[in-house]
């Protein structure tokens, strides 16, 4: 039994040491020191970082440490008090052993999977210092041009370093994802025009969108709440989903054909006059431009439409005079929504956008509209900066090829290895990717292979991703629940909703913020941008605490409301005038005539079809519990699927001689993975369903390597000029696009 | 077995913690210069004489072995070699609980407590002030037997003599725990 002597002892200074070697001593009051009050259970307001749905969360800690995350009561327009399955799971990102720890070098020049990389840990003044120098280095000797980074924009501070450093090579997931949606608001219904007001609609046409088993938590609420409110929702896709069993009425559509039906429905609603007249006659350009419209949409016959989709001609026509009569209707659309990804998306996006202005739902109740927010000022607006150099280079991904992409501001996913190996060889130089891994891109493979010669590539993320593999120097970055911010919400404010982000739990380990690599790699590289008027750096903390007062939110981000949520409870008004170059809904877009694009969209067949040689269509999704390229070292959430399989309909199945829990290859013409057979019943007989996110390489993170294969590796890249022939001139990344040959390689048991 | 020294569990815990092979050399060296005991003044030596002399092998194995950012061979907390497989666990907490127990906790506020170098250096403390043996044997029920582990993983995954060392090193503390009810000789 411990004395109260030798307690204290134990918890005593220097002198109180009883080890025999003072050396010994000395490590172990390094190590310990006396305790202080523990601070026992506390629960904190925060939001969600996942998805953008910036749902509420409360987190519960024990003496400082997360113990559970739970929906944050009170968040009603949010996840309505509850949580999906991967914010819930947060902790596992925060406590996951695998993530980065500490800034590291790599010793050895020799980059490649399965390549030891010698890796050395280094101070963070090393590692900014060493980057600083590579970027510097890269801008004198080979211009601005060289260098690559692969980023969303946010926050405001790295975007100004990235603006300061004349960064013309940029691209992000939202690129992959958004990019054609976005070119098609800005030119259709105005920007921003995301939100969707599925509560409110009581005719929901889904092309591909899974809405119950992925995505968004709030968008999910909002379909139940309307199907109880006697909504119809119908939905076109190729696999009997989780929303197809929800919906009135599923189709199994043929992949890639959803245009033809968006493109018949118009016919159909124009030729009957079906369209909501009183929106139509105000906030649009039909009138200007009636007749071409109509005249252009005449051929696309519902009948025409059965030709391409395999969905009745009679149940188009029934579906579009439902669509035009029975109330609010909403044809919403994401990157989730898989025919959006196709290489045809710029057309069927420009018809989705039509149907909804057909509907004259935009900005109305029941329809797309666009969230309100308020103003939280950006680092410019609080501390004004220099002008930005120009921006001057080529473009290595080609989006100089496609104006409307580089008048986005957003980059080309697809296109980058093809730049970066053939277009463009040696010319980047440098590379900084934050948060990023190459699952995310087509073709794996091939961006391995053009990760490869880049001379220099630095890392910023909270876990060990592929990426990290082939680098040079690695950040050990913050997770979403260690960081201070402000968020806007927007995928759901009919008036606006900030939630405070808090830093629930320090950063573990030696881990820091992105904004702190901004300000640091912006004080070794481009000084004059990172000072206050005063001439101090710039503080993020003092920097959000201006703009939460400006903001008119509270004095200070301390004084952010304990609820964590502030909103300023204002009337819907809808739009009468729009974001969109004429101030109006645009059907007919003069601005794409001008450049001799479709004004109008026209049919094209997405890029990949059956052949003789890869006679099936490959079909990929996001398990509902996984957040692409975030979550899948989460052993919880793992457990739900340990590994991706190859969905195949069972007579498909029969046919080829493939039996259940069979190893089959998958092969198309860009490259082949194994998976065992899984057979169902919920698929078109033409097509196999495989599950993204899985096969991580190398050692990479621990529970997820060795898990399944990599679907993108069967995802055929693409060049800027099959683009630009193939009239995708808004840039649809056709992530998700593969015709596939299958063979059986082993029999389930054998061991052949 | 013979029970171990409190001072050859804080050797052990300090093997584990630090990254600079100099630093290494240095603090091993003045702790041999201390050693109390034949087994200790043993160990120093062991471990100094496998100390690699290639300069920077030794952080480079250090970083493979515990904090590689392309997969951990052998992580250091205990809540890793739990279920579910992540930090700041049910390790954590117990240990934090120990060391208050004890008027004590970590330096470190956002590293976990149940890093085995922590737990080591507690045990050794808690010998060297004669806890009794209900108490001892409790700490090592629920904070040393997954050494044993580490230990093993560390054996077949390094690549360098003192790593080889340190976990036979390792070993013998956590088959001494086991064998050994009566508490420290000292």
């Amino acid at each position: 039994m411990l004395t109260r002597r030798s307690m204290l002892r134990l918890a005593g200074g220097a002198g109180a040491s009883l080890l025999s070697s003072t050396r010994l001593a000395k490590a172990f009051q390094e190590v310990f020191q006396a305790a202080e009050l523990p601070a026992g259970m506390q629960a904190v307001a925060t939001a969600c970082g996942v998805c953008d749905s910036n749902c509420g969360v409360q987190a519960i800690l024990q003496d400082g440490v997360l113990r559970f995350l739970g929906g944050l009561p009170g968040d009603a327009d949010g996840g309505g008090g509850g949580l999906c399955a991967k914010g819930g799971s947060g902790i596992g990102l925060v406590y996951d052993p695998d993530r980065l720890k500490y800034p590291m070098k790599r010793t050895n020049p020799e980059k490649g999977i399965g390549v030891d990389p010698g890796w050395e840990r280094i101070t963070w003044t090393e590692a900014l210092d060493t980057i600083a120098a590579r970027f510097s280095n890269a801008i004198s000797q080979y211009g601005a041009e060289s260098l690559l980074v692969i980023s969303r924009p946010a926050p405001d501070l790295w975007m100004r370093l990235l603006n300061a450093l004349g960064v013309v090579n940029r691209v992000d997931h939202l690129d992959e994802c958004f990019l054609t949606n976005r070119i098609l608001q800005r030119y259709c219904t105005g920007p921003m025009t995301w939100a969707h007001d599925f509560a409110n609609s009581k005719f929901i046409l889904l092309f591909g969108w899974d809405l119950l088993a992925k995505a968004k938590l709030v968008f999910a609420r909002g379909i139940v709440q309307a199907k109880a409110n006697g909504a119809k929702v119908v939905c076109f896709n190729p696999q009997y989903s989780a929303t197809a069993r929800f919906a009135d009425e599923w189709y199994p559509i043929r992949p890639g054909s959803d245009l033809a039906v968006a493109l018949a429905m118009i016919h159909v609603l124009l030729e009957e006059n079906l369209y909501n007249q009183q929106f139509v006659a105000n906030y649009t350009n039909f009138p200007e431009y009636e007749s071409a419209i109509r005249a252009h949409f005449a051929p696309y016959t519902p009948e025409w439409a059965e030709l391409q989709s395999e969905v009745p001609a009679a149940a188009i026509r029934r579906l579009a005079r439902e669509f035009g009569t029975m109330g609010p209707a909403i044809v919403p659309v994401h990157k989730k929504t898989l025919a959006a990804n196709y290489t045809n998306a710029t057309q069927l996006v420009h018809a989705i956008m039509i149907l909804n202005i057909l509907a004259g739902t935009v900005d109305r109740p029941g329809g797309r509209y666009e969230a309100r927010k308020i103003d939280i000022p950006a680092v410019d607006a609080v501390y004004p900066r220099p002008a930005y150099p120009p921006k001057t280079g080529r473009r290595v991904d080609g989006k100089d090829r496609l104006p409307l992409v580089l008048e986005d501001g957003g980059g080309l996913f697809s296109t980058l290895a093809d730049g970066i190996l053939n277009k463009y060889p040696g010319m980047i130089q440098a590379a900084f990717f934050n948060q990023y891994t190459m699952l995310g891109f087509p073709s794996a493979l091939r961006i391995t292979q053009a990760l490869k010669t880049i001379p220099f590539i630095a890392v910023y993320d909270f876990l060990p991703n592929d990426v990290a593999a082939m680098a040079d120097i690695v950040l050990p970055g913050t997770t979403y629940l260690e960081v201070n911010d402000l968020v806007a919400r927007e995928f759901s404010a009919k008036h606006p909703i900030v939630l405070a982000r808090r830093a629930v739990v320090p950063p573990m380990f030696e881990a820091k913020s992105i904004g702190y690599v901004a300000i640091e790699l912006g004080k070794r590289l481009v000084p004059d941008f990172f000072k206050t008027p005063d001439g101090s750096w710039i503080n993020p903390g003092v920097l959000l605490d201006e703009k939460t007062r400006r903001a008119g939110i509270a004095n200070s981000f301390a004084e952010f409301p304990a609820s964590g949520i502030w909103e300023r409870p204002e009337p819907f008004v809808p739009r009468t005038t729009f974001g969109t170059p004429s101030g109006k809904c645009q059907i007919y877009v003069p601005q794409f005539a001008a450049k001799g694009y479709d004004p109008l969209p026209v049919w094209k067949e997405k890029r990949e079809r059956p052949n003789a040689e890869y006679p099936y269509y490959l079909l990929t999704y996001i398990p509902a519990f996984h957040r692409r390229n975030t979550t899948e070292n989460n052993p919880i959430l793992t457990e739900m699927l340990p590994v991706n399989v190859a969905n195949i309909n069972s007579a498909l199945a029969k046919s080829l001689g493939i039996g259940e829990g069979d190893l089959v290859r998958l092969r198309s013409r860009a490259g082949s993975i194994t998976l065992a057979a899984h057979l169902v019943e919920t698929l078109r007989p033409d097509a196999v369903l495989v599950a993204h996110g899985y096969g991580q390489r190398s050692r990479l993170m621990r529970v997820a390597w060795g898990r399944g294969e990599r679907d993108s590796d069967l995802i055929p890249d693409q060049t800027v000029e099959e683009m630009v022939a193939a009239g995708n001139f808004a840039g649809a990344a056709g992530i998700m696009e593969a015709v596939i040959a299958i063979e059986r390689v082993q029999q389930s048991g054998s061991e052949e | 077995m013979k029970p171990k020294t409190p001072a050859l569990y804080a050797l052990a815990g300090l093997a584990l913690l630090e990254t600079s092979e100099s630093q290494l050399r240095q603090m091993i060296g003045e702790a041999a210069e201390e050693a109390e005991s034949a087994d200790e003044a043993a160990a120093c030596a062991s471990l100094l004489a496998s100390l690699p002399e290639q300069p920077g092998a030794l952080e480079r194995e250090y970083v493979r072995l515990f904090l590689d950012p392309t997969g951990t061979l052998c992580p250091l907390w205990q809540s890793a070699y739990g279920e579910p497989r992540q930090l700041m666990g049910d390790a954590h907490f117990a240990a934090l609980e120990w060391y208050r127990r004890y008027g004590l906790q970590t330096r470190h506020g956002n590293e976990p407590a149940d890093h085995a170098a922590y737990l080591l250096m507690f045990y050794g403390r808690l010998l060297e002030e004669e806890a009794d043996g209900e108490s001892l044997r409790r700490f090592r029920d629920e904070h040393l037997r997954w050494i044993g582990l580490l230990a093993a993983k560390i054996q077949t995954e390094t690549r360098l003599d003192f790593y080889r060392t340190l976990a036979g090193l390792l070993v013998s503390l956590v088959e001494a725990d086991n064998s050994a009810e009566a508490g420290p000789t000292g």
